[in-house]
């Protein structure tokens, strides 16, 4: 069942939300040992559950887990950090847990994440590892992968993520699933562990676009789009961004049939002009290294054997950078955005893949030497508009490939509403296998 | 031969994060200082492209 679906036989009374939310602590108990999704329970979701019965309400009983960089009131929020061991529990709700919560919505608990949203995979984290259920031992994303798995294995219907440079958009790729990242500043960051604050943003993670869609509407307090037709739909590929880094032929073989499908149903593919695109993940790196620096230079100054390694040397390296040279990326960055806006001019959306390739296996090794996975999703972190990632195909190994939906600057609803449409005509890949069982 | 301190890049990790206070594991030292040439030509790239 959809959201929607879901909260409607709620509120209906055909389905019984203290029932359906012990359906998923059951399904916590019984996955979450091998995955390692969940953090923390909340343990009032049962409590939540009872509150909702018989309320119409847009997310009525809709288990929902929360990435552990975000407050929800009576639970400590630790960013699956030692720095954060002894974190006491949160007051308040960030403001979209809160907007959750009024719309209906069951808060389980906390998903965990790479330590402080940048680390990569540790086993040195207070919490183990994530692990992707479409395959043993391989790497479901980061840095909202607790959110990308409990969905995945139904510990969950949705999740809250934050994404900096693709935190949302990367897991939901190599877990199959909708993610998405809306506008930078369209929902507010108040109680959010923060990475780069130029560039962070909550977004919601779902089975599909149109989930996504409905939490988003929730979250940022705007109603959704009005349903949108493939046909005379205009969509354009950044061939310059795929040509500097260039996806897998598996990767490119699922685009191009995407495309055909979507041609298929009346829609039109173009070349989206990105004279820069070499630019923009320079680009990005130097700010939001610069800022993660100079939000956690004290950290790093008092406690740095608080932080693990990868955690410590990615916000260090913000201390090589001159002022200088952040500066001239601010202005850089300025240009970059007015060139991505000029590739709106004939096209409604861009397309292009979330990932070179689909998820490889665990790699504890350091941060800069693993295959860079984001080099399609920073550009529009660096831009601040929102994109989503969509399921599109299996990869050579089985595990799911994702195709990316860019929109203007503010176009959140429309966006969600042009990928709902593109969703429905392209093959479902499934579900995974449940081997942990 | 040894190097010399003014361009030896661990030496100007090491000051770099002196200069905010912060002293990391020789390891991190290591690993910081072989990023220096990426980092270089990050900025190099950056500044020849950003408006003047």
């Amino acid at each position: 069942m959809t959201l929607a679906e879901t909260a409607a036989a709620i509120a209906a009374g055909r389905l019984d939300p203290v029932a359906h939310a012990n359906a998923h602590l059951a399904r916590i108990a019984q996955a979450n040992p091998a995955l390692h999704a969940m953090a923390r329970l909340d343990p009032t979701v049962l409590s939540q559950a009872e509150a909702v019965r018989g309320k119409t309400l847009p997310l009525a009983g809709i288990p929902i887990a929360v990435k552990d960089a975000f407050d929800a009131a009576g639970l400590p929020t630790t960013a699956n950090a030692r720095l954060y061991a002894n974190a006491a529990s949160a007051t308040h709700d960030t403001p979209a847990v809160a907007r959750l919560r009024a719309a209906g919505a069951i808060i389980l608990g906390k998903a965990t994440c790479w330590e402080m949203s940048v680390g990569g995979p540790s086993d040195a984290s207070p919490q183990p590892p994530a692990i992707n259920p479409w395959a043993p031992g391989a790497d479901p994303g980061g840095s909202s992968n607790g959110s990308a798995v409990a969905v995945a294995s139904g510990m969950a219907m949705a999740a809250l993520g934050g994404d900096t440079g693709g935190s949302i958009r990367l897991p939901a790729s190599f877990c199959g699933l909708a993610g998405f990242k809306p506008t930078h500043g369209t929902i507010p960051l108040q109680g959010a562990v923060p990475f780069a604050e130029s560039l962070d943003v909550i977004g919601p993670i779902a089975r599909t676009a149109a989930d996504c869609a409905l939490l988003h509407a929730v979250m940022a307090a705007e109603p959704a789009h009005p349903p949108v037709p493939l046909h005379g739909l205009r969509l354009a590929i950044p061939h310059a961004l795929l040509r500097h880094s260039p996806p897998t032929a598996a990767m490119a073989k699922a685009l191009t049939e995407a495309c055909a499908t979507l041609e298929h149903h009346g829609a039109t593919i173009a070349e989206a002009p990105l004279p820069s695109a070499a630019l923009f993940n320079a680009c990005y790196f130097l700010i939001a290294r610069s800022e993660a620096f100079a939000l956690w230079r004290h950290a790093l100054a008092a406690t740095p054997d608080k932080l693990n390694p990868l955690t410590r040397r990615s916000f260090a390296i913000g201390a090589l950078i001159p002022p200088e040279a952040l500066a001239n990326a601010t202005r850089l960055r300025t240009t970059l955005c007015a060139e991505l806006e000029a590739a709106f001019a004939n096209a409604d959306a861009l397309i292009l893949p979330t990932t070179p390739d689909e998820a490889a296996d665990l790699d504890f090794t350091t941060a800069f030497s693993r295959p860079d996975t984001a080099p399609y999703t920073r550009p529009f972190s660096l831009a601040g508009v929102p994109a989503i990632s969509i399921p599109c195909a299996l990869g050579p190994r089985g595990r799911p490939l994702g195709l990316q939906l860019v929109g203007r600057h503010g176009d959140d609803a429309r966006l969600l509403a042009l990928a709902t449409a593109i969703e429905q005509a392209l093959p479902q890949i499934g579900s995974p296998k449940e081997w942990w069982t | 031969m040894e190097s010399h301190p003014a361009t030896n890049p661990a030496d100007q990790v090491r000051a770099a994060l002196a200069r905010a206070g912060i002293t990391l594991p020789p390891d991190d030292i290591a690993f910081l200082a072989a990023q220096q040439e990426m980092l270089a030509r990050t900025i190099e790239a950056v500044a020849e492209a950003a408006p003047k």
